[in-house]
């Protein structure tokens, strides 16, 4: 089972559309997926229109009283399951640094997963927490959407230094350029100084596309809304090139 | 590993007959959505001898797609623009099955063997968040041989898809259709279900396992085509096993779980043991929960011998036998089905399939794991003909049953570890030695089988006189049929030793060190 999650230390950058977009897609292409939403605010959850809601929050499932298969919903697209975000999880930190070893905590709740499902998607909730580092330890690979602004590159900075000295190395980081809106110089500009810096960077560029603020009306991913969109047909894109990464990792 | 939590699909059987609006009006109290519809043949393609199936492959060709899947569990294996049988595998996308698709079929082209000829609706049940929380597929199939003739009556199935994380749904909902269409199952496959109603069916073929497995492929995952034949022959085998049709259901059905118990038993080091533990304790369970259904088919199907082999006086008082044993036939058969529609054993089954069709670890830590399947399996072979030689030579006129018995029981172990690898030796050079094997097992399993029988008879008789229904003349003509039996027990025995001296004799010897122990001392 790879594991991949969408993370940025910066809220409202497109990384629940990019969760639920490549979620949907995986399951398209023959992939047993099932996305974790670690957010308590519930974004993908209710994009999947699932109740946010874990029987026994966080911490049954910390404390080892409930299975995390246990919790485990259908979304309306076969070969797509969810685990829902919970409330509680605003409360998540509290409860990791209670645990012995608590930056592997997720991770061993997630292990038992592998037997059903090929790929785990985490959407991740902004900031750095214990929660961040307990992702960091667990996944494969951590897609990164970039709004092509200068201040938005300086964060990814900021996490490329706190991988660092944290000592997460194992971690493949994806960076992709999120909300772009090409009739921008300045996006334009910045995208191009980073393509020149690094090598890392996917190719893939998502659009700034209404249809994806759309989602949160239909309650479903673009890509089953508005396939043939521009945006579904980028995260069409964005899916392939991770699979190969991901394949390389 | 963890039993697969998903549920599974259930299917109604509706009434061929069923008024405008009746299926509406009982479901009333859910939301329902329109959300498919589909007309459509499928066509499931085949060469004549079977090597898709044979390599636990199936494909299945509708308007559009060739669609290949995994039989173990129906799992997608890739897909390809549709083309007019016949289909070469040149005509087919390289990368489905792994790649592996020419080698399969090699020369032979894939023809239908049998179709459905299906028109489904399918509806969304929807709770308050318009979220799909169950699916209810309404089906009209019409099952089709290659001519396009109709080989069984059409029939009309609501298929319940539960949702997972959305149990109560699925209750409320198998709480109305049960009440109304008392005739529901687990769903079967669809395709299954049209190779079974078509006169060529792979279960022909099933009993003689003719898969293809490349020498140089990993032990692991050799092993796992063996096991995902033998699984797809259980699930082929297990409605009309659950329905008492025909005895050979159970029959088959039974082979291959002895099967399985065998090859997990025999070919050690390849998975981790955890998991071997596991499904050999339950296909032990297994074999033991089918055992007495079985027992009651064999004495009935024995019937007519045993009246051939008594006075034609004795035969009406058998009559009684035959009675006890068809109620307890319905009985065991009853139990059976009782003891399978458990949710264990579903999940089981399917986490079981699961296993088989997931790649294998790419570093295992089971020592035989990742080595060539043909040493491994050169190995097992010569180790037990050598166990095979060694009990029978030790085999006098003095010794007891119990050493015939133990014999017999690693001549089918040897029998199965040939069969199971027979793809892995050039064609032709196993066929003869499997021959000299079973001239030389027939013998044993006779010997066996009237041992068991004499022992049961008697049982049979004791547990008659207990329920009262055991008249004189009945007693009496039992009598006399153990009495035949032990005769003929004794006629086997003494041919014991001509059957060992021909099996071991220095030509076959010699063959079997040819075939498996080539190159070595
Ligand atoms: N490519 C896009 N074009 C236009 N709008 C977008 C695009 N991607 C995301 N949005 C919108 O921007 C908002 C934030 O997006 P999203 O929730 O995916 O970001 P996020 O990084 O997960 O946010 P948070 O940090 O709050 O979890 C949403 O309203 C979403 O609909
Ligand atoms: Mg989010």
């Amino acid at each position: 089972m790879d594991i991949l999650a969408t993370y940025n230390i910066k809220g409202g950058v497109g990384k629940t559309a990019a969760a639920v977009n490549l979620g949907h897609l995986a399951a398209l292409d023959g992939r047993r997926t099932v996305v974790w939403d670690l957010d308590p605010q519930g974004a993908a959850t209710f994009y999947f229109r699932i109740k946010p809601r874990i029987k026994g929050g966080g911490k049954g499932l910390l404390r080892k009283k409930r299975d995390l298969e246990g919790v485990i919903k259908g979304t309306d697209f076969p070969g797509l399951d969810l685990i829902p975000a919970d409330f509680s999880f605003r409360n998540l930190d509290l409860a990791l640094a209670d645990a012995r070893k608590p930056v592997r905590q997720l991770l061993r709740l997630m292990r038992p997963l592998a037997e059903e499902y090929d790929l785990l998607i985490l959407d991740c909730p902004p900031s750095i927490s214990l929660v961040s580092e307990n992702v960091f330890h667990a996944a494969d690979a951590l897609l990164i959407p970039l709004i092509p602004t200068v201040l938005s590159l300086r964060t990814y900075q900021q996490l490329q230094g706190h991988l660092a000295t944290k000592g997460f190395r194992a971690v493949t980081l994806l960076p992709f350029f999120s909300m772009v809106d090409r009739r921008k110089r300045m996006h334009l500009d910045t995208m191009a100084s980073l393509r020149d810096r690094d090598p890392r960077l996917l190719d893939t560029v998502i659009p700034y596309a209404s249809v994806v603020e759309r989602m949160g009306i239909h309650r479903a991913p673009v890509t089953a809304i508005a396939p043939q969109s521009p945006a579904a047909v980028a995260y069409g894109r964005l899916w392939q090139e991770t699979k190969k990464r991901l394949a390389h990792s | 590993m963890n039993p697969v939590a998903r549920p599974r699909d259930h299917e109604y059987h509706l009434p061929r007959v069923l008024r405008e609006g009746a299926l509406g009006e009982l479901l009333a109290g859910f939301r329902l959505a329109r959300q498919d519809h589909l007309h459509t043949t499928l066509w499931v393609l085949d060469t004549f001898d079977w090597r898709l199936f044979g390599a636990g492959l199936r494909a299945v060709l509708d308007g559009e797609r060739l669609r290949f899947q995994h039989l173990a569990d129906g799992r997608p294996a890739g897909d390809s623009a549709a083309v007019a049988p016949p289909v070469f595998a040149a005509a087919v996308d390289p990368g489905v099955c792994d790649g592996r698709l020419a080698q399969i079929l090699s020369v032979r082209a894939l023809l239908p063997v049998a179709g459905i000829r299906l028109a489904r609706t399918t509806y969304g049940v929807l709770n308050a968040d318009d979220k799909t929380v169950a699916r209810l597929r309404l089906e009209h199939r019409r099952y089709l041989d290659p001519e396009g003739g109709e080989t069984a009556p059409w029939e009309r199935v609501l298929v319940l898809e539960p949702i997972r994380g959305y149990g109560a749904t699925r209750k409320a909902l198998a709480k109305v259709l049960q009440r109304h269409f008392p005739e529901h199952r687990p769903a079967r496959d669809i395709c299954a279900r049209a190779l079974e109603a078509c006169p060529r069916r792979p279960g022909e073929m099933a009993g003689r396992l003719d898969m293809v497995l490349d020498p140089a492929a990993r032990a692991d995952e050799s092993v796992k085509v063996i096991l995902g034949r033998l699984h797809a022959a259980m699930a082929d085998n297990s409605p009309g096993m659950l329905a008492g049709l025909d005895p050979e259901f159970l029959h088959d059905y039974r082979v291959a779980v002895r099967r399985t118990r065998s090859v997990l038993a025999q070919v050690k080091g390849v998975f981790a043991d955890g998991i071997t533990r596991r499904y050999r304790e339950y296909f032990g369970g297994l074999g033991a929960l089918t055992g007495p259904a079985r027992d009651a088919d064999v004495y009935l199907l024995a019937l007519a011998d045993y009246r051939a082999l008594l006075e034609p006086a004795h035969g009406p008082a058998l009559d009684a036998f035959a009675d006890f044993l068809r109620e307890r036939r319905a009985r065991e058969y009853r139990r059976l089905r009782e003891e399978l529609s458990r949710p264990r054993h579903a999940r089981m089954m399917a986490a079981w399939g699961d296993f088989l069709t997931r790649p294998v670890p790419r570093r295992p830590a089971a020592a035989n794991a990742a080595r060539p399947v043909k040493g491994l399996a050169d190995e097992r072979i010569w180790k037990m003909f050598r166990r095979v030689m060694k009990e029978g030579r030790a085999i006098t006129a003095a010794a007891p049953p119990e050493a015939l018995h133990e014999l017999r029981k690693s001549c089918k172990k040897l029998r199965y570890l040939m069969e199971f690898f027979a793809s892995l030796y050039p064609a032709g050079e196993t066929t003869p030695l499997i021959k000299a094997l079973k001239r030389f097992q027939d013998n044993l399993g006779e010997y066996q089988d009237l041992s068991v029988q004499m022992e049961q008879l008697a049982g049979f008789e004791a547990e008659m006189a207990r329920e009262g229904r055991l008249a004189p003349q009945t007693r009496q003509a039992m009598e006399a049929l153990v009495a035949r039996l032990e005769a003929r027990h004794g006629v086997v025995r003494e041919a014991f030793d001509e059957r060992f001296a021909a099996f071991s004799e220095p030509a076959v010897q010699a063959a079997f060190a040819a075939l498996y122990h080539a190159g070595r001392d």
